[in-house]
């Protein structure tokens, strides 16, 4: 049951990256509609990064990448039938990586909110 | 009409290579390209190998490659396909045995894996000749997928299959959701188990090219769908399992007075 439960999350992850990467193009790209022109100029992005609503969705959507990112390209990896030994291997490390990214990104996020 | 036919030879005794030979065959019409191979070997080469039995669509012996898409021989008929070149081939994702014969144990092999058959407690105490219960609607919601003749279409034409050949493939995962969901069965949680490791379920890519190739209408691209459901909704907790079917009670009979009693057994 694991497998199904870590697929649905894979699933789970994608449907929320969809919201967040709408919301993520739009401040980007639609900003200038709410009056902020250079959405990334430093002052912008600070600015952003105090704001716990922003705190809440960096969290979310670096989970969300990381981990359907890394679903997916360990699903390609899969396919090449590596053998059960070094699909093992290459599971861990993925975990490994990812945790690493989250970790690093979580950190940077928390910092830059704190400042 | 005559058409040219071009038959994929392969011998390994003698080459490790494939080659093609080609005939000239006269096509009538409603001929089938099963028809037309009966006749190249009967008339023209004998030694040309291919598997077929029913001639009806039934049991899935003949499936091919025929002008590059995945086939029943003795469903389709060549004019349909062609008016000029016929092209014969052995089913893509499956090993070649012999011009166009593939090796199946290997497709048969992981539609064991699934247990294709009902898992019952208390299968050693029910009646062998009585009766389980089922519902139309229970029968209905599985029907459709228990028309699998077998035939490996479905495997030939998955993309994953052509890249992966450890994947279950279509016609396995169709086969564990036809059993899992007839209400006679309480094996789910062990197919599920068996769907869902390593090369299994998660694996397909949603392609739908099983379903569109699969000469009797099962759609396993559709039961893959609903297996996967039913697993996120067991896996979460939000679908109870639910005890199989009992069985029915033996029917009381009143005969009428002047039938006479049916002979004792034979065999006792």
């Amino acid at each position: 049951m694991n497998s199904v439960r870590c697929w649905f999350l894979f699933l789970l992850a994608g449907l929320i990256l969809f919201f967040i990467m709408a919301a993520h193009m739009a401040t980007f790209h639609l900003s200038h509609f709410f009056g902020i022109h250079e959405p990334l100029s430093y002052d912008s992005v600070m600015a952003r990064s105090q704001q716990a609503l922003f705190l809440i969705f960096y969290l979310i959507g670096l989970s969300a990448a990381v981990y359907h990112g890394l679903y997916g390209f360990r699903r390609i990896l899969m396919e090449l039938s590596l053998g059960r030994s070094l699909e093992k291997l290459v599971t861990a490390g993925l975990c490994v990586a990812g945790s690493v990214m989250v970790l690093v990104g979580m950190a940077a996020t928390v910092m830059a909110f704190l400042q | 009409m005559k058409i040219k036919v071009k038959v994929s030879r392969f011998d390994p005794d003698k080459s490790p290579e494939r080659y093609f030979s080609e005939y000239e065959l006269e096509v009538s019409e409603g001929m089938t390209v099963l028809d037309g191979l009966i006749w190249l070997k009967e008339n023209a080469d004998p030694t040309i190998s291919f598997r077929y039995s029913c001639r009806m669509g039934v049991c899935g012996s003949c499936a091919m490659m025929i002008n590059s898409y995945p086939h029943l021989a003795c469903h389709t008929q060549i004019l349909e396909i062609t008016k000029s070149v016929l092209v014969l081939e052995p089913l893509c994702n499956h090993a070649n045995v012999r011009d166009l014969i593939c090796d199946f144990s290997a497709f048969f092999e992981k539609h064991r894996t699934i247990k294709p058959h009902l898992l019952r407690e208390d299968a050693e105490k029910l009646d062998l000749t009585g009766e389980i219960s089922q519902t139309p609607q229970e029968l209905e919601s599985y029907l459709q997928f228990s028309y699998c003749i077998k035939c490996g279409i479905c495997v030939a034409a998955c993309p994953t299959c052509a890249t992966d050949k450890e994947y279950l493939g279509p016609q396995a995962l169709a086969q564990a959701y036809r059993y899992t969901q007839d209400s006679r069965d309480a094996g789910g949680d062990k197919r599920i188990e068996a769907a869902a490791e390593g090369h299994g379920i998660h694996h397909c890519h949603y392609a739908g090219a099983c379903s569109e190739a699969c000469p009797k209408g099962v759609d396993p691209a559709f039961a893959i769908q609903l297996f996967r459901k039913q697993m996120v909704l067991r896996s979460l907790g939000l679908k109870e399992t639910r005890p199989p079917a009992g069985e029915m009670p033996p029917m009381t009979l009143n005969p009428k007075p002047n039938i006479p009693k049916p002979p004792e057994p034979t065999i006792k």
